[in-house]
C-alpha cells in the first residue's frame, strides 16, 4: 500500500498497553485520512455514551496520505474526540511538523484511550512507545512546556502540548503545536483529563509513494499556483482582512450578537485607510503596522508556500491574529483597543484557549451582566481590563470563571430560558464571526454542522459572499450550497490540504483525484471522491445519532428569530424560524437522510456505510 | 449628467489600488470599473478574458448584494464595493 502504513498505534494510559492495528485498505480507500479516518476510528475505539471525560473516551490523532509529500500545505494533521463542550463529535486540525514527525513515527493514526495517574508525555519514537512523568510541566504554558521539552527530549522530536486551561479541563481548551492549535470544541481539556500534558513524537519512517516524479511535478505545479490571486489575502494580508469587509457588509457580529457593526472597526483593521505600506519607525500604535515593508513576520506552516500568519508586535511579544480571534477578543466584547486584543489573543494562545469559545463566552456574561443576570458589575462591554481578568479568572477556574470555563451553552442553561436565547452557540459550540442573519446560506450551514456552530467544516459564506445566493432571503435553494461547501471541506479535511488553498484548483475534485492517485496508485476519480465526502459528513452525523444527536439541535439560538439586524448595509434583515426550518429539510433531502435527520439504511448502504461502527 | 459613485476597496483591492475610495462618473457597472481601471493600474485586470468580472473581485452595490451584472444601473450616491474573491476564513 502506498502513502500509508497500513496500521494505526494505540496507547492506554493506565496500563502503558500499545498495539500496532490494521487499517484495511477498504477502511482508508473510503475515509482517506484526517478528519474522515478520525470518524471511522472514534467510532470503532469508543463505547456509545461515555463522557468526554471518562478515561475510556478516546483521543485521536490523525494523519493522512498526503501527509509528508512535497505537496504544498499537506502538513497537516486531525484531531478527533467527543467534544466535552458539545457532547457531540468534534475534530479540529492542526499544522506543521509534528504531523510530519508523527506520520515518521509509523503510524497513520494514534490512539489514546485511559488516563495517567499523575501528569505525563507520552512519547512515541519509532517502535518505542512510553509513559513518561510530565509533572514539572503541570502549570507551563503552551510554549514553555514545548521550550522545556525539547530542551528534554532534543530536535527530533515535535510536540503536541495543553496549556493550564486544559489541565483545568476548560471545556474550550486546545491542543497547541507551535503555537498553532486544534483549537475547537474543547480537545485540550479532553487530553487534560488524561493527564496528558504532551505527546512526543519522532521517527524515520517513510511510506512510499505510488509515483515519486509524478507527485514532485504535481508538487511543483501546485506550488506555483498557490502564489497566485487565490491566496493573495492569506499572504499579503492574512485574514484579518475579513474584519473591515465584513463591517462594511454589516455582518461582523458585535456586542454579542446585538449589533452587526462596530463603530472601532477601522482600529483593528490590517489595511491602512490610504492603502498604503508605512514604515514600521513610523507606524502609529496599533495593528496597521504590519502592513509595513519588513516590519510585519510573516510565518508559514512545514511544507507550505502560502504562509497565512501574520504576526503581529506586542509588548509581550509576537502575536498571531486571525480574524476569528480578532472578532471574538475584539468587536463581540465591545473592544476596539488592539493592545487589549493582542494581550488577549497572546494569552488564549500561551494558555491554551480557544479563542473564538473564549470570546463568546465573555461576550455572552457582558451581556447578562447588563441585563442583570449576572452578578458581575465590572463586566461590561468594551472593558479590556474586564476581558483581561475574566480570561485569567477562566483558566485558573476562579470565581465566575469557574462557571464560563464550562462554556456559554452550560452558563445559559444555569441563568435560564431567556439566557439561553441570547446565549451564542449551536449544540454548545459557540459561533463563528459570521452573522447568520446578513449571511442566510451560512445560517443554514452553521445550524447543520456536525460539531456545531462551525466556519471549517462549512462554507456556506462563500454562496453569500458572491451573486448566486441573495445573502438576506436563505431558502431551500441554499441547501446545495451547503452542502458543496460542506462536501468540499470534508475531502480536504481528510486528505488533508489546507483550505486556503480551495481557490487554487480549477476543480478540487478532479484535480484532488489525481494528488492521489500519484499517493496511493489508486484508481480514484472525482466522482469516488465526491461519494467519499459524502460519506464522511453522513459518518459524523451516524456517530452523533448514536451519542444522542436529536433533531432540535440543528437550529440557531432564537435571537436570530426575533431580533433582525438594524444596522448598515444589513439593516433589516432577518431570520424566521419556518424559513431555516425549509432550508434544514432541503438540506436533509439533498443529503439524502429522513426528514427528521436520521439516515436511511438504503443511504448507509449507497455510501456503503453498512460497517460503519455507528451504524451497525 | 453622468451619476457620481463612491467605490469602496478592501483587502487586496485597497493594497493593489493604494486608496480606500474614490469617485468616478458612471451609468452603469461596466463604465464605474473602466473608471476605476484608468485611475488605478495597480490593480490589475477587474475584469477577465471572458468579458465578466476578474473571478479575484467581488463586487457589491451599496453594500447588500452582489453582482456580476456589468450592464447595472448605478444611480448618483451609489457605493460600489470591490474587494477580493478569497471573502471568508
Amino acid at each position: 500500500m502506498h502513502g500509508y502504513h497500513g496500521c494505526y498505534l494505540h496507547v492506554r494510559l493506565d496500563d502503558a498497553f500499545t498495539q500496532r492495528k490494521p487499517l484495511a485498505e477498504s477502511v482508508l480507500r473510503r475515509f482517506l485520512g484526517g478528519v474522515g479516518l478520525g470518524t471511522w476510528l472514534l467510532a470503532q475505539e469508543s463505547p456509545p455514551g461515555l463522557d468526554p471525560f471518562d478515561p475510556r473516551s478516546p483521543l485521536i490523532f490523525v494523519f493522512s496520505p498526503l501527509v509528508g509529500t512535497p505537496l504544498t500545505t499537506s502538513a497537516k494533521f486531525a484531531v478527533v474526540a467527543k467534544s466535552p463542550l458539545t457532547s457531540r463529535l468534534n475534530d479540529a486540525l492542526a499544522s506543521s511538523h509534528f504531523a510530519l514527525a508523527g506520520k515518521r513515527a509509523g503510524m497513520d493514526a494514534l490512539v489514546v484511550t485511559g488516563s495517567c495517574q499523575r501528569p505525563s508525555v507520552l512519547v512515541v519514537d519509532d517502535e518505542q512507545v512510553s509513559v513518561e512523568p510530565a509533572e514539572d510541566l503541570w502549570g507551563l504554558t503552551c510554549s514553555a512546556a514545548e521550550a522545556a521539552l525539547q530542551r528534554r527530549f532534543g530536535p527530533r522530536f515535535q510536540f503536541a502540548v495543553i496549556g493550564p486551561a486544559g489541565e483545568k479541563l476548560v471545556r474550550f481548551a486546545t491542543i497547541s503545536h507551535g503555537t498553532r492549535h486544534a483549537g475547537r470544541g474543547g480537545l485540550g481539556a479532553v487530553m487534560g483529563a488524561k493527564r496528558l500534558k504532551a505527546i512526543a513524537v519522532a521517527g524515520s519512517r517513510r511510506v512510499t509513494l505510488a509515483d515519486p516524479e509524478g507527485v514532485v511535478a504535481a508538487a511543483r505545479d501546485l506550488s506555483v499556483r498557490s502564489f497566485g490571486p487565490a491566496t493573495a489575502k492569506y499572504r499579503e494580508l492574512g485574514t484579518l482582512a475579513n474584519l473591515l469587509v465584513f463591517n462594511r457588509l454589516a455582518v461582523l457580529p458585535t456586542r454579542n450578537f446585538q449589533a452587526s457593526t462596530f463603530e472601532e472597526a477601522e482600529a483593528l483593521s490590517v489595511e491602512a485607510p490610504d492603502g498604503s505600506r508605512l514604515p514600521l519607525a513610523e507606524a502609529p500604535d496599533g495593528l496597521r503596522l504590519p502592513l509595513a515593508e519588513g516590519g510585519r513576520v510573516r510565518e508559514s506552516c512545514a511544507a507550505c508556500t502560502i504562509g497565512c500568519e501574520h504576526i503581529y508586535p506586542s509588548d509581550q511579544g509576537g502575536v498571531r491574529l486571525e480574524y476569528e480571534t480578532a472578532y471574538a477578543l475584539g468587536p463581540l466584547c465591545g473592544i476596539g483597543d488592539p493592545t487589549v486584543v493582542l494581550g488577549a489573543a497572546r494569552f488564549c494562545d500561551e494558555h491554551g484557549l480557544d479563542t473564538i469559545s473564549a470570546g463568546a463566552t465573555i461576550a455572552f456574561a457582558m451581556e447578562c451582566a447588563e441585563r442583570g443576570w449576572l452578578d458581575a458589575p465590572n463586566l461590561r462591554f468594551g472593558s479590556g481590563h474586564a476581558l483581561l481578568r475574566t480570561l485569567e479568572d477562566i483558566v485558573h477556574r476562579r470565581g465566575l470563571g469557574d462557571r464560563l470555563a464550562e462554556g456559554s451553552r452550560r452558563l445559559a442553561e444555569h441563568l435560564g430560558p431567556d439566557a439561553l436565547a441570547i446565549a451564542p452557540q449551536v449544540k454548545g459550540l459557540e459561533m463563528p464571526g459570521y452573522e447568520p442573519r446578513g449571511l442566510q446560506t451560512m445560517a443554514l450551514g452553521l445550524a447543520v454542522a456536525s460539531r456545531g456552530a462551525d466556519h471549517n467544516r462549512s462554507g456556506a459564506y462563500e454562496a453569500d459572499f458572491s451573486p448566486q445566493a441573495d445573502r438576506f432571503h436563505g431558502s431551500a435553494a441554499s441547501a446545495k450550497h451547503a452542502i458543496e461547501t460542506e462536501d468540499r471541506a470534508a475531502l480536504l479535511d481528510s486528505l488533508i490540504l489546507c483550505k486556503f488553498l480551495r481557490g487554487v484548483f480549477a476543480d478540487l475534485w478532479s484535480e484532488s483525484a489525481d494528488l492521489l492517485r500519484l499517493v496511493t496508485g489508486w484508481d480514484v476519480t472525482a466522482e469516488e471522491l465526491r461519494t467519499t465526502a459524502r460519506r464522511i459528513v453522513t459518518a459524523k452525523k451516524l456517530y452523533n445519532l448514536r451519542e444522542g444527536w436529536r433533531p432540535e439541535e440543528d437550529t440557531l439560538p432564537e435571537r436570530f428569530f426575533s431580533e433582525p439586524l438594524t444596522n448598515g448595509a444589513s439593516a433589516g434583515a432577518k431570520l424566521s424560524r419556518d424559513q431555516l426550518r425549509d432550508m434544514i429539510r432541503a438540506y436533509y433531502r439533498g443529503r439524502a437522510w429522513e426528514e427528521d435527520g436520521g439516515v436511511p439504511r438504503v443511504t448507509i448502504v449507497s455510501l456503503q456505510l453498512e460497517d460503519f461502527p455507528a451504524a451497525v | 449628467m453622468a451619476p457620481v459613485i463612491v467605490v469602496e476597496f478592501y483587502g487586496i483591492a485597497r493594497l493593489r489600488s493604494g486608496v480606500a475610495s474614490l469617485r468616478v462618473t458612471a451609468e452603469t457597472v461596466r463604465q464605474a470599473l473602466d473608471a476605476v481601471q484608468r485611475l488605478c493600474p495597480g490593480l490589475g485586470c477587474l475584469l477577465g478574458e471572458d468579458g465578466r468580472i476578474h473571478s479575484a473581485y467581488l463586487i457589491s452595490v451599496n453594500g447588500r448584494h452582489f453582482t456580476a451584472e456589468l450592464s447595472r444601473s448605478l444611480e448618483s450616491g451609489d457605493h460600489l464595493v470591490i474587494l477580493g474573491a478569497d471573502a471568508g476564513g
